[in-house]
């Protein structure tokens, strides 16, 4: 093929993903939250409605206070981070734990923490502290990830120059450390309020019921539990899309630029005169970090035992459910990981269509699966009962739920430093293919394992979406879980959260023995 | 490009096509129902032996997770002009008023039987077929009473007393036909204002307010209760299976009880020939047959409907305190009770 030729060729397959991608997400996202809105009116009628007055108020506060703490915390880790003077991979390394841990199995944790607490006279209950604390306990190590990669990228040597110019540690905090961070920190702390507005698994478990119910929770009882409530269900959507979609205005198009990568990032210097008890603050930085992180994998793992001595439950009764969650993770994963990797090729290609795939990509990481969910069901409810189970809408739900991040960390490993090698490869003749394949494709390849592998991992323990469209015969492991929690069949979402745990960490393990690096650039080696 | 769109319409066409199966065998009567009446030993696997030995035609049954579930279903289906099933199994007699308007008239037909059921159960003269009843009740772990120098209660307002803080579970009435009980019961002892103080003060009392009755009862027997909204039939459960020391026990209220009867009734627009007319009377005149009333108590663990069968022993301690009518209308109560609790 000629060069020009190539060239034509390329642009129009570019062209081509672009138009795929936005044709995909205009079905699945606009339309479906273009029905949700011509029902505004349902907004003005339902919001003087004290239960979503009280939904409203309890999905705010417990956000603000859970994101809030989460960062602080987070700062918190990253500060001792900077104090140690060792230990900083080892901690970086035990953050990233909860990424892989599915939502239900943190929630499973705090459950056994309440009836603990319980049996020793503690009158512990199911509460809006609870949720709080599961929140905040969740997302510092991802808010301690966030900023010490912004931390990271502070120059020692301007640190070097004030300190030698008099500047105190205050100063030096305030005017050199904190001011570059605060990007970080914002962007931490809108993310965290995001998800926490979003969480679902967690306040239907934790929250104890009413009064502590919020406008996710709202949705999802007008829609699957009890009298079927769509004009409720559809106010409760309309809000909480608001309230998110404001902060989530700010967050996106930042995250999407900014690269918070630990490749970029420099190893942190000591600040002189804090070198001192370096090892103290290590070991205290690695006992809180374990704290934060290693529980949720003890807890779960001890339900293998069952494994051997209930062989018969686990034929009949937890097999089907695993096997379905296969299934819809991997289809999942799939789903997100080609839209991903389309809107990346066509990103390639700087256009004014390319700045809509980035866009409206970003995008779906700002709507609950709930709300999105009730969309599609809106729309397609006279065709589709969502009561016989619907495999196909619960798998666009969580790619798209998924497709940001997936696509974040593969633009990301597209714009690592190979453009040089690229373009050398293309100028000694190698083809567009020989040429990605020599120079991006180790980088792609990594990305694409760790990605495929979250993905996979967050899916298996994905509430919101399977509890809007399943059905008797379609009952995935996380859904069977949250049954067996909620009749407090212990044993068996012990046994659940095992096997979860377990394919989270064999997906986890075959990444990181094929890829070289994760996502978020941590080199092995 | 357009070769690309529209080859992309059709797999994503395809794909929903799938997800949207039907069935039209004409031998097959499709029951729809709730979990508790499925699974091995269930009422719900001794119906389908016993009608398809009786008929034999086939029954099918479709789960639709809880009561308050099915009856959306028949909405939903009812809205579509499409029925997914022929006769609806577990209806209650708080889901009736929303149930009745998509279920078929019995017009002059009546199951054999009708007249050996007791009176308070026959809600409905017209398309509710009772088969089962039971009586609202607290359970009480008498162990964790004792543990926490409790007495068990008399009224429901001595649950306002701060030793009960955090001890009992009561199910969400919007979600849950014991829960709504509860408010039902509450709501004949208690007036006006007195009615919404008495739950703005509950919100603080319990351990929880569960979506179900089975997460509750779970709760309860995981000892983080010593009181639970149940049946009074849950004592003879747990006296059949070996609480001969009598630790879990149904409170008998001075106040009064509410009651729950549950039925069965044909799906309106549903049947396409006599013959499933047939097959579905001759599945409402089995529920009152003498074999499945028989093994009613210990399947399903409530009274059976008519006068005339002998309960087992499991049940001879079972307390029978006083009762609240059942007929009523609960949509704005529902609605003053959502506000009272609201934070």
């Amino acid at each position: 093929m000629r060069l020009q030729d190539e060239a034509i060729f390329f642009e129009r397959a570019r062209k081509g993903a672009a138009l795929f991608v936005l044709f995909f997400l205009a079905i699945f996202v606009f339309a479906p939250l273009g029905r949700l809105l011509r029902e505004t009116e349902e907004v003005i009628a339902g919001i003087l409605d004290p239960q979503v007055l009280s939904a409203i108020r309890v999905s705010l506060f417990q956000a603000v206070v859970s994101s809030t703490l989460s960062v602080v915390g987070g700062l918190i880790l990253t500060l001792l981070l900077t104090r140690a003077r060792t230990y900083e991979k080892f901690a970086s390394l035990l953050w990233s734990i909860p990424f892989s841990i599915p939502t239900l199995v943190a929630v499973y944790f705090w459950l056994q923490i309440i009836f603990f607490l319980n049996e020793f006279g503690f009158s512990a209950r199911p509460s809006l502290f609870w949720i709080i604390t599961a929140h905040v306990a969740f997302n510092i190590p991802f808010a301690a990830l966030l900023l010490t990669q912004a931390r990271m990228k502070i120059s020692e040597t301007e640190l070097e120059a004030a300190r030698t110019l008099g500047a105190g540690r205050w100063v030096l905090w305030k005017s050199f450390i904190f001011s570059q961070m605060r990007p970080a920190f914002f962007i931490a702390l809108l993310q965290i309020y995001m998800m926490c507005m979003m969480s679902f698994a967690l306040v239907l478990l934790l929250g104890g019921g009413p009064p502590n119910e919020t406008l996710e929770l709202g949705i999802y009882k007008a829609l699957r539990a009890g009298q079927l409530d769509m004009d409720r269900a559809v106010a409760f959507a309309l809000l909480q899309m608001i309230l998110i979609a404001i902060p989530g205005a700010f967050i996106m198009p930042h995250l999407l630029k900014k690269s918070f990568s630990w490749s970029q990032a420099k190893r942190i210097l000591p600040i002189e005169g804090e070198k001192r008890h370096g090892k103290i603050f290590g070991m205290l930085l690695i006992f809180i970090s374990a704290l934060l992180s290693l529980p949720y994998l003890f807890t779960s793992l001890s339900g293998i035992r069952y494994f051997f001595s209930e062989s018969e439950f686990l034929f009949r009764e937890l097999l089907r459910p695993t096997l379905i969650s296969i299934g819809l993770s991997t289809a999942t994963m799939v789903v997100s990981l080609t839209l991903a990797t389309l809107s990346v090729f066509a990103l390639q290609q700087r256009s004014k269509i390319n700045q809509w795939v980035m866009t409206w990509g970003a995008l779906p990481g700002a709507i609950s699966p709930l709300t999105l969910g009730l969309g599609l069901w809106l729309l397609t409810s006279d065709f589709f009962d969502p009561f016989l189970g619907q495999p196909v809408f619960i798998v666009l739900l969580m790619s798209l739920q998924f497709l940001p991040l997936a696509l974040r960390w593969l633009w990301e490993a597209d714009q690592r430093d190979t453009k040089n090698l690229y373009g050398t490869a293309r100028v000694l003749g190698a083809n567009p293919f020989q040429a990605f394949w020599v120079s991006k494709w180790i980088s792609w390849r990594s990305s694409l394992l760790w990605t495929g592998a979250l993905i996979f991992s967050a899916s298996f323990g994905e509430l919101a979406a399977v509890s809007l469209f399943y059905s008797e015969s379609l009952v995935p492991l996380s859904l069977q879980m949250s049954r067996w929690m909620g009749r407090y069949a212990f044993w068996k979402a012990d046994a659940a959260a095992a096997m979860m745990i377990l394919f989270s960490l064999a997906g986890l393990i075959a990444a990181s023995r094929l890829a070289k690096s994760q996502p978020w650039g941590w080199r092995r080696g | 490009m357009r070769h690309f769109i529209i080859n992309s319409l059709i797999i994503f066409s395809t794909v929903f096509v799938v997800g949207c199966k039907k069935s039209t065998d004409p031998t097959l009567l499709k029951v729809l129902t709730h979990d508790s009446m499925l699974g091995e030993g269930s009422l719900g696997e001794l119906l389908k032996k016993e009608f398809e030995t009786q008929t034999g035609a086939k029954l099918e049954y479709l789960n639709s997770g809880d009561a308050a579930q099915m009856v959306t279903r028949l909405e939903l289906d009812a809205k579509r002009g499409q029925a997914s099933a022929h006769v609806v199994l577990g209806l209650d007699d708080s889901l009736w008023a929303r149930a009745k308007p998509l279920t078929e008239s019995w017009q002059d037909w009546k199951p054999d039987q009708w007249n050996a059921t007791r009176e308070f159960v026959r809600i409905d003269e017209d398309g509710f077929l009772p088969y089962d009843y039971s009586v609202f009740a607290f359970m009480a772990d008498r162990t964790l009473l004792k543990k926490w120098n409790l007495e068990s209660p008399e009224r429901y307002k001595d649950l306002l007393r701060p030793e009960w803080k955090g001890r009992f579970v009561l199910e969400d009435p919007r979600t849950s036909t014991p829960g709504l009980g509860f408010l039902r019961a509450t709501h004949s002892v208690f007036q006006g204002e007195e009615l919404s103080n008495f739950w703005k003060s509950l919100s603080e009392q319990w351990w929880a307010l569960s979506p179900g009755w089975s997460a509750a009862y779970g709760i309860f027997l995981k000892e983080q209760a010593a009181l639970v909204w149940s049946y009074t039939t849950s004592e003879a459960y747990h006296r059949a299976h070996g609480d001969t020391k009598k630790r879990y026990v149904a409170v008998k209220l001075k106040d009064p009880h509410p009651i729950q009867v549950e039925g069965a009734a044909i799906v309106k627009g549903s049947l396409q020939t006599e013959a499933q007319r047939k097959w579905a009377r001759e599945f409402l005149t089995l529920l009152l047959s003498e074999k499945i009333q028989n093994a009613l108590p210990e399947k399903n663990w409530m009274f059976p409907v008519r006068g005339d069968v002998k309960l087992p022993e499991s049940f001879q301690d079972v307390p029978s305190p006083t009762l609240l009518p059942t007929k009523w209308q609960e949509d704005a109560l529902l609605n003053d009770w959502q506000k009272w609790i609201a934070k």
